[in-house]
């Protein structure tokens, strides 16, 4: 209508007509060429209005599909928000879950090692000790193992987890984890047997501490579902597929298929029940089956209900070659029994040792676990005074932490192979990653022990870096001519012990400070090394108590300096 | 401690002999090609000195000195001025100095050692085992630091870090002349 409007006005009306006189009238053929002419113009608006109706046809059109497709990416963004929503609201209640999952497991164990740990306290209840520790020492593992799956899993969830690939002798990592849970299983009245079905690689390129980590767990899940029966580790390779098979085969309970499904999902044992009946953290097998993933391999599952189980676990074989696979039963034995460890008892040492730790418990056991050995331990708390006393001392070898307060063990080492100090410096650390190590040992540790302690590892590095009793003594002699000398300015000290005990009187009467803190300077820097270590102990607080302004307290200490010193004056019948 | 009343006037004259020697020598004043140049191997004088203000602790640490290296030739100073002065016209191997001194600590007599020859091998002995002294001489550039009383391992540690840094054995010196 609007393109219309424009045209009728510009048309001439009829009306100026009527005012016209009749012989003005135009003459026919002008109204026939004005007519002509409003019927091109209204054909024209009328192909012009076409036009427009049709553009804004066009346009609705187009914004009709503008506003599908807006509804449509708008629904898909909505479903992705709700779908995120509610992934997230699932791994929280999975988080929530596997916390109130994991405080009920740490509170199990601490319980015990509590209840027990207090029935120990109490004189009266007449429990077996042995029984009694034993469960506490179980627990404590236990507990250990918890703590240990979840940083595990953190570290997996967090992309954190690096692997060490070394070269795993294949009979070696068989026959350790065999002589580790072979035991368990005996105790528990089960068969356990390794199947070695030969030929088989000699070795694999893989982190043997995670390999074993996994086969561990299986057979713990093995002994721990399993009533009566065996437990079978296998090992076999397929040469053609370059695939090693590591499986643990028990006579166990078995798992439904539903059960399986959900076995290698994080937080989640069969089912709670399962959790409270066998206890476990319910991450083990997720972990298992992350870390064959991260090792290019996978694990997997086949069970009969009531009748058994078998995990296996399948890794890629870097050595496909059979030529060099051990083949012969005999081969394989000897291959098993290679650096065999000798189990540790207690050695015989001598020496001293010092101890930097800042935990009271640990102290406690480190002392136990020394002194029995017949080496003497001192104990610091933190690394500056591990670097104080080390400094000071004559010790054979020094047990550092390296998480302390005040400054920590790293600063502590570093400090004293700068300070040109040479004894063996082992660590004490629960990180024992390889960079953890190799960082411990750039630094200057000689040896890195794992907290907690294992005992026979422990007594080995012992043995290796302290003398053993009978053995003649480290320590570089002295020869007669030092001894000479040294006796002689032993002799020159005690004759001037007069001279220093007036000066040190007058010093003290007079309150001159800056004599007092002289005399005891120089008595404490020589004393103790001519065979006078008290005097070098008690001129000490002298000359710090002067440094710290506090003349009353120098005057005090003086008092016992003198004392020391009127005992150790020569008589009067060897001054000749 | 009177009785050391004739060492310490011999050490004076040693003292006023190494200014007198030492103040000629332009070069040792620190800066110069001499100084610059680390292929040539420093000329040493003498293998050890000694510094601390007590007399019967340089005899002694002189002593065990000798006891694990053999016949060392030992220069002794009583504090960090006569240190400075008997470094340059000695040029020793080992520098011990106490930090404990009248006048020029110790430490700061390090500092100015380690800035007239970076090279030098210069270890602290204190009688005070305050980590912060340990912290302030190691990072000066201290080669050691050794806590009286004296233990004769950390003396010996001190001569198998010098024979590690500078491949001269002064702990077979002894085996030598014992030989």
């Amino acid at each position: 209508m609007s393109a219309e409007r424009p045209h009728g006005q510009a048309a001439p009306a009829p009306a100026p007509a009527l005012a016209v006189p009749a012989p003005a009238r135009p003459p026919r053929d002008l109204l026939q060429r004005r007519l002509a002419r409003e019927k091109a113009a209204r054909r024209q608006a009328e192909r012009l209005l076409e036009e427009k109706s049709r553009e804004l046809y066009d346009t609705h059109v187009e914004l009709q599909t503008l506003i599908v497709e807006l509804d449509s990416v708008v629904a898909a963004r909505t479903a992705e928000a709700v779908a995120a929503r509610d992934e997230a609201v699932a791994a929280s209640q999975a988080k929530s879950a596997f916390l109130a999952n994991m405080s009920h497991e740490i509170r199990t164990p601490l319980a015990s090692i509590i209840g027990f740990a207090e029935l120990l306290l109490d004189e009266n209840a007449g429990i077996d000790r042995d029984e009694a520790l034993q469960t506490i020492a179980d627990n404590g593992r236990h507990l250990l193992q918890i703590i240990s799956d979840i940083l595990d899993v953190s570290k997996i969830e967090a992309e954190g987890l690096q692997l060490d690939p070394v070269d795993v002798r294949l009979p070696v990592l068989l026959r350790e984890v065999e002589q580790m849970m072979g035991p368990r299983a005996r105790e528990k009245g089960l068969v356990f047997q390794v199947d070695a079905q030969l030929p088989l690689p000699p070795g694999l390129h893989a982190d043997d501490v995670r390999l074993k980590q996994v086969l561990i767990n299986f057979c713990s899940n093995a002994i721990k579902f399993t009533p009566q029966g065996s437990v079978t580790l296998r090992a076999r390779a397929d040469a053609a597929a370059g695939q090693l098979e590591l499986a643990v085969l028990d006579t166990g309970i078995g798992l439904s298929a539903a059960q399986r499904e959900r076995l290698f999902q994080p937080f989640a044992q069969a089912d709670t029940s399962t959790t409270r009946q066998f206890g476990g953290t319910g991450l083990g097998l997720y972990i298992c089956r992350q870390l064959a993933l991260m090792m290019g391999g996978d694990v997997g599952v086949e069970s009969v209900p009531w009748e058994g189980s078998c995990f296996s676990l399948r890794l890629p074989l870097a050595q496909p070659d059979c030529a060099a696979w051990i083949a012969q039963p005999a081969q394989w034995l000897q291959a098993s029994r290679a650096g065999h460890p000798v189990q540790a008892s207690v050695p015989a040492l001598l020496g001293d040792v010092l101890l930097a730790e800042d935990g009271e418990h640990n102290q406690r056991l480190i002392r136990a676990l020394v002194e029995v050995t017949g080496a003497r331990l001192e104990v610091v708390d933190n690394g500056e005074q591990a670097v104080q006393q080390a400094l000071c001392g004559d010790h054979d070898l020094v047990l550092m932490d390296m998480q302390m307060p005040v400054m920590d063990g790293v600063t502590a080492v570093q400090m004293l192979r700068g300070s040109g100090y040479r004894t063996p410096i082992v660590a004490l650390t629960a990180n024992v990653m390889r960079h953890d190590v190799e960082t411990y040992r750039q630094i200057g540790c000689d040896d890195v022990l794992a907290k907690p302690i294992d005992r026979s590892r422990f007594y080995a590095v012992l043995a290796q870096r302290l003398p053993a009793a009978g053995a003649a003594a480290m320590d570089p002699a002295l020869d007669d001519r030092l001894q000479a000398e040294v006796s002689r300015l032993a002799d020159a000290f005690r004759r001037d012990m007069p001279d220093t005990l007036q000066r040190l009187e007058q010093a003290m009467h007079a309150r001159h400070a800056a004599e007092l803190r002289q005399l005891a300077h120089r008595i404490k820097g020589l004393a103790g090394s001519l065979g006078f270590p008290e005097l070098t102990a008690l001129a000490a607080p002298v000359e710090m108590a002067v440094l710290a302004g506090d003349v009353d307290r120098a005057l005090q200490h003086s008092a016992g300096l003198v004392a020391a010193l009127q005992r150790l004056r020569p008589e009067p019948e060897t001054r000749t | 401690m009177s009785q050391h009343s004739e060492s310490d006037a011999a050490l004076d004259a040693l003292i006023a002999d190494a200014a007198a020697s030492a103040r000629p020598e332009g070069e040792d004043s620190g800066e110069g090609a001499g100084a610059a140049a680390p292929a040539v191997q420093p000329a040493h004088d003498c293998d050890v000195l000694i510094a601390d203000d007590t007399g019967a602790s340089r005899e002694l640490l002189a002593a065990i000195l000798r006891n694990f290296g053999g016949p060392l030739e030992i220069r002794e100073a009583r504090n960090g001025q006569e240190a400075l002065l008997q470094w340059r016209r000695w040029r020793p191997r080992i520098t011990l100095l106490d930090i404990d001194m009248p006048g020029l600590d110790g430490l700061a007599a390090l500092q100015r050692l380690r800035q007239e020859d970076p090279g030098c091998f210069v270890a602290i002995v204190s009688g005070g085992s305050s980590v912060d002294n340990v912290k302030q001489a190691l990072a000066l550039g201290a080669a050691g630091f050794v806590i009286k009383p004296y233990k004769p391992q950390r003396i010996v540690d001190l001569l198998e870090r010098y024979r590690e840094r500078s491949g001269h054995d002064l702990l077979s010196r002894r085996r030598a002349a014992a030989g």
